[in-house]
């Protein structure tokens, strides 16, 4: 789920999010702080209000009611191979199953509906025991069939936008509850990949009966809720799947996933009570919000990473003296203070806070004679000017241009801001068409390799995202890691990766930020978890 | 000289006063940041608060107040020179002319705006000029389908006639005769389109026309501080009220020289 | 009139069309590729090559229009990239929402600024004149997106009389729920309107034949609402329908603000996601819209004005 800041609608994966809307402007793009972005802790300075705590439920969860729960832009398709939008994905975690899940924590996939899994000793047969008893909404049963033709189809099929997550594999269903999958080559992050929302378990009788653009508007699934109704741009209306295999669950009979893009209009709406959960609080919103006796803001680190990188190819950014330097001289503690209202965290390199992120090499603090130092070093002693690419719009992105034009100064370095319109900067990121450009970078898998491949390795397929940052030996870590099965020696290829970028430094690391929810009280169980999604069917009203 | 006219144009000397006097008492340093006064209301030491990098507000709408006029101006009088152009030629001679210009004005009207925004931003990159560009685009249609309609009746009336009669030149009577009397709804509706258009940059924020920050200028001052409304409305509301007192100059100019011209017609 | 209407429906089929050829070519020319949109960072050249050519991107310009139009001759708009959905159903589950909001801001305008307007002509340069022209010159000052918000502050949060925001399922829910955005689209537009309306009501007032009228003996407002309002509408109507483009451009944006699930933010969700066959179908049906106007308000011009009758083609 890599995004450019600028996309608005939450996209994943560098699509412009929607809103931004004529005036919507900065509403609508309210960019990046549209997604959850991710932080975990909160940070030294800025604890002022930061309780992670999810709602802890007062008593025994009770069955029954209607939540009426508003995200800031709609779902795309409920197709699982067609989508790149965490609105969509979010929504449909809720109505499928996938053969693994994310747990809680995200440092690991748990049973979902396979109940147990064999990895042969050479890492290339995965065989998945299927949960027993397990129907689609419609009744019929969850068979091996049906794993084998989901997955071929996410991994194969030419409207899949998800193919790159998976190796080659070839699976086969040697009977109805039992799915084996073979691959050339061991490949690390397969139960990672396995569990993404586009490799949810879909029924091939009823997809293939009504086809695709069909299954898009009325999907069936095994999870928990069901799509009952489905007003676009409006609401989406999910029922309790009486079948679902884990009962009691889900708790509520109702779920109306609506549609609010402007953020203002959303907070107003959940305080005087007509939605239970608002998600995306403005960062300065939050103190104002957490008095009110109604509702509580709960406050969830997610996996994502806020940065500003430097294109390569120009010469005053090959020079390390220079990449080091900017890292030294922007505080980022004042930023996230500022910006985000102290909710948030610098960032210690350029993957989120995840599995295997490093933790133990202290981020680049601030420090303005270090930098000058630095300077003073590099080929640009007198420093330079240079233009910061933002997302026009994007308001925590051009609150964050500005500071950083003001630090910069500091250290000889003019900044020119220049604001454009969402895709237009992408595709200028894209194109190696600028000198500096915000970023934000969140993950679609809870293994490191995604995030990695694409952002650090020079050979990844995206130039590490368009920086044409290339240290060969990030590349060779990169792909070893890629196919290592011993989980320790995998950690340690990441450390060293991660120690590598930090000192290359081809981005200007700013912070992790957290997502940030509106509940009312009465709510409980509700909780974004880092992958920034939700399990609504652990959610109960009192 | 009607009352409105002169109290307009008193107004908007004042407010170009305070856009040229302004800066020299309140200082033009309006971007550097003070992040430990961020968010602080109206009070002795700032008039109108403070915004959320802790700038002074009245400082930073004072000098906005020259960038504001300059948009309304250079986004205004192409338009209007443009459209009086084509809606009169389109009206006085009628014919295919006329379903041509106006068949071009529907398609861009009809056109969404902002995408012909992106493809001019795209290829002139962003900023000022290139707003005006793309308001002078799509703006003279209006101006045009209003003179078009004022021609249409004025071509009928008596001295237009008379003028034919003896012989003039259609470029005399257009100059001479039609545009004095057509331009009147044409002047009213700039005044008004004035106001809008300063508000169009920050409208279409997410284009990234207009202004780049940290630039002070009020629209986008507006559109930045919304986000602070329920918590620091101080920030919006100021370049908001400013924006009124322009609107309200211009409304009395407006009417002013409808009446001035009205009378002159009459004579 | 039948005769002019039918040409002015024909007319509508060139407007249509360039509207169409316009857009088709200039989505297409700003930069920003759907392809490279869809698959963000993880594009390869094969998996772009390979979508572009599933989206029909690869094809030459002139022969993506001439499928396009043989489609749309078939009413058939062609399948969004994004939602994988026809654009025809994307864009009819969306109309009305938008046509009722204009409409609405549109009746409100009306029913504001001609009691306002003939007040001011009548009391010209008094009291309720200036009180008029100022208090709605906030309208036109002030940001919709801006005024939207203030309005929710004031008359649905601090004085809950209205909801916050959203569009309701039945037809006098719609007219609750859209009051709020309909009026500060109409705030908007009403300070334009009036000032046409007074200035020609005005001009009217002033005109011989009132003179005549009233020196026949008939009441003074008789003589206005039959003369004065009468004579006195073409200019506001000219402006009213001058106007329709920002009625337009007022919607998109407020119905963003008010969570509204109409045109609007289909059509800025399909320009930044460079959705090509949604933005071409949406542009077409506002472009449809924009016409209509306009042929309403020529018609009226050709009922009311006998003197331009011949002009119009």
């Amino acid at each position: 789920m890599v995004h450019s800041p600028s996309s608005d609608h939450a996209s994943r994966k560098g699509r412009p999010r929607l809103l931004a809307v004529l005036a919507i402007t900065a509403a609508l793009m309210a960019g990046c702080s549209g997604q959850a972005p991710a932080s975990s802790s909160p940070s030294g300075s800025a604890s002022s209000g930061a309780s992670s705590a999810p709602t802890t439920p007062a008593g025994s969860p009770v069955s029954g009611g209607t939540l009426t729960f508003a995200r800031n832009a709609d779902v795309i398709s409920w197709d699982p191979i067609i989508p790149t939008d965490n609105p969509s994905i979010w929504a449909q975690l809720n109505i499928y199953d996938q053969l693994v899940r994310v747990a809680k924590d995200a440092q690991s996939v748990e049973p979902d509906l396979a109940t147990a899994w064999d990895i042969s000793p050479d890492g290339k047969t995965y065989t998945f025991h299927l949960r027993p008893g397990v129907t689609f909404s419609d009744g019929t049963p969850v068979k091996a069939s049906d794993v084998q033709f989901s997955l071929d189809r996410v991994a194969t099929d030419k409207e899949s936008l998800w193919g790159f997550l998976f190796p080659k594999m070839d699976i086969t269903a040697p009977d109805d509850a039992t799915v084996v999958i073979t691959l050339d080559a061991p490949w690390a992050p397969l139960l990672a990949d396995l569990s993404v929302f586009a490799a949810s378990i879909i029924p091939q009788a009823y997809f293939e009966q009504v086809g695709e653009q069909a299954f898009g508007d009325k999907p069936i699934g095994s999870g928990p809720f069901v799509l009952a109704d489905w007003q676009k741009g409006s609401v989406a209306v999910l029922k309790r799947n009486p079948t679902y295999w884990d009962q009691p669950k889900p708790y509520l009979d109702e779920v109306d996933l609506k549609v609010v893009a402007e953020d203002n209009t959303r907070m107003l709406q959940v305080q005087s009570g007509q939605l239970d959960i608002a998600t995306d609080v403005p960062f300065n919103q939050i103190d104002a919000l957490k008095k009110s006796a109604d509702l509580d803001v709960q406050i969830s680190p997610v996996i994502g990473t806020y940065w500003i990188q430097f294109n390569q190819k120009l010469p005053q950014f090959q020079d390390m003296h220079v990449r080091q330097a900017i890292n030294w001289a922007v505080d980022k503690e004042a930023l996230i203070k500022s910006v985000l209202f102290g909710y948030g965290e610098p960032a210690y390199g350029y993957l989120g806070k995840m599995l295997y992120s490093d933790l133990q090499d202290a981020p680049y603090g601030y420090d303005v004679a270090k930098a000058k130092d630095l300077m003073s070093q590099s080929k640009y002693p007198n420093g330079f000017a240079v233009t910061l690419l933002t997302a026009a719009g994007d308001t925590i992105g051009q609150q964050v241009a500005v500071i950083v034009k003001a630090q910069l100064a500091e250290i000889g370095i003019t900044v020119n801001i220049q604001q454009e319109e969402a895709a237009s900067a992408f595709q200028k990121q894209v194109d190696g068409d600028y000198e500096m450009i915000e970023y934000y970078m969140t993950s679609d898998i809870i293994d490191p390799a995604e995030n990695t491949t694409y952002a650090a390795a020079g050979d990844g397929g995206s130039n590490a995202v368009y920086t044409y940052y290339n240290n060969p030996m990030v590349n060779d870590l990169v792909r070893a890691s890629n196919t290592e099965m011993d989980a320790t020696k995998r950690e340690a290829d990441y450390l060293k990766i991660q120690q590598l970028v930090h000192e290359d430094a081809p981005m200007l690391f700013l912070f992790w930020q957290p997502a940030r929810t509106a509940v009312r009280q009465d709510i409980h169980g509700f909780q974004v978890l880092p992958t920034a999604n939700y399990r609504l069917w652990e959610v109960w009203k009192s | 000289m009607p009352g409105s006219l002169i109290a307009g144009t008193a107004l908007l000397l004042a407010v170009l006063v305070v856009a040229i006097l302004g800066p020299l008492v309140l200082g033009t340093d309006v971007t550097t940041l003070h992040l430990e006064d961020a968010l602080l209301p109206p009070s002795s030491a700032h008039l109108m608060g403070t915004d959320n990098f802790g700038r002074d507000v009245l400082a930073r709408v004072v000098n906005g107040a020259l960038v504001d006029l300059q948009i309304g101006f250079f986004s205004v009088v192409p338009a209007l020179c443009i459209g009086m152009l084509i809606g009169g030629l389109a009206a006085y001679y009628g014919g295919w002319a006329d379903v041509l210009a106006m068949r071009l004005a529907d398609i861009v009207v009809a056109f969404p705006f902002f995408v012909l925004v992106i493809a001019i931003v795209a290829v002139l990159g962003p900023g000022l000029t290139n707003m005006y560009i793309a308001v002078a685009a799509v703006g003279w249609t209006a101006y045009a389908r209003l003179v078009r309609s004022e021609v249409l009746v004025a071509k009928q009336a008596e001295y237009v006639d008379a003028a034919r009669a003896l012989g003039y030149s259609d470029r005399r009577i257009i100059l001479r005769h039609l545009v004095p009397n057509v331009g009147v709804q044409a002047l009213i509706f700039a005044t008004s389109d004035f106001v809008l258009d300063i508000l169009l940059g920050s409208s279409l924020g997410f284009l990234g026309l207009g202004a780049q920050p940290p630039a002070p200028e009020w629209g986008v001052m507006i559109a930045d501080g919304r986000n602070f409304i329920t918590q620091a409305p101080w920030i919006s509301t100021f370049p908001g009220l400013a924006i009124v007192v322009i609107g309200i100059a211009f409304s009395l100019l407006g009417d002013g020289l409808a009446d001035y011209l009205r009378v002159e017609e009459r004579r | 009139m039948l005769g002019f209407i039918a040409r002015r429906l024909l007319l509508l089929i060139p407007v249509a069309i360039g509207v169409t050829l316009f857009t088709f070519f200039l989505v297409r020319l700003i930069p920003g590729d759907p392809a490279q949109n869809m698959l963000g960072v993880h594009a390869t050249p094969e998996l772009l090559a390979q979508l572009r050519a599933r989206l029909g991107l690869d094809r030459p310009l002139p022969a993506q229009y001439f499928i396009f139009i043989s489609q749309l001759l078939h009413g058939d708009l062609g399948t969004s990239y994004y939602f994988g959905q026809p654009v025809l159903s994307l864009v009819a589950e969306r109309v009305t929402p938008t046509i009722f909001l204009l409409a609405y801001s549109a009746l409100i305008t009306t029913v504001v600024s001609f009691p306002a307007a003939i007040l001011a002509a009548l009391r010209r340069d008094s009291f309720w004149d200036q009180a008029v022209r100022f208090t709605f010159v906030f309208g036109i000052s002030l940001p919709s997106y801006w005024l939207g918000i203030v309005l929710i502050l004031l008359l649905a949060v601090a004085v809950p009389l209205f909801p916050v925001g959203g569009y309701g399922t039945t037809f006098l829910e719609h007219l609750w729920y859209l009051f709020l955005p309909a009026l500060t689209i109409a705030l908007g537009v009403i300070p334009i309107v009036l000032r046409a309306l007074r200035g020609s009501l005005i001009e009217v007032l002033q005109a011989d034949f009132m003179d005549t009228a009233r020196s026949k003996g008939l009441p003074p407002h008789v003589v206005l609402l039959r003369h004065g309002v009468r004579n006195a509408l073409l200019p506001a109507i000219t402006v009213l329908a001058v106007n329709v483009g920002w009625l337009i451009g007022g919607t998109v944006i407020i119905e963003n603000v008010f969570a509204i699930p109409g045109l609007g933010q289909l059509m800025i969700f399909a320009v930044s996601a460079r959705d090509y066959p949604t933005v071409q179908a949406v542009t077409l049906v506002f472009a449809v819209l924009v016409v209509v106007v306009y042929l309403v308000a020529d018609a009226t011009y050709f009922a009311l004005d006998p003197r331009v009758r011949g002009q119009l083609r």
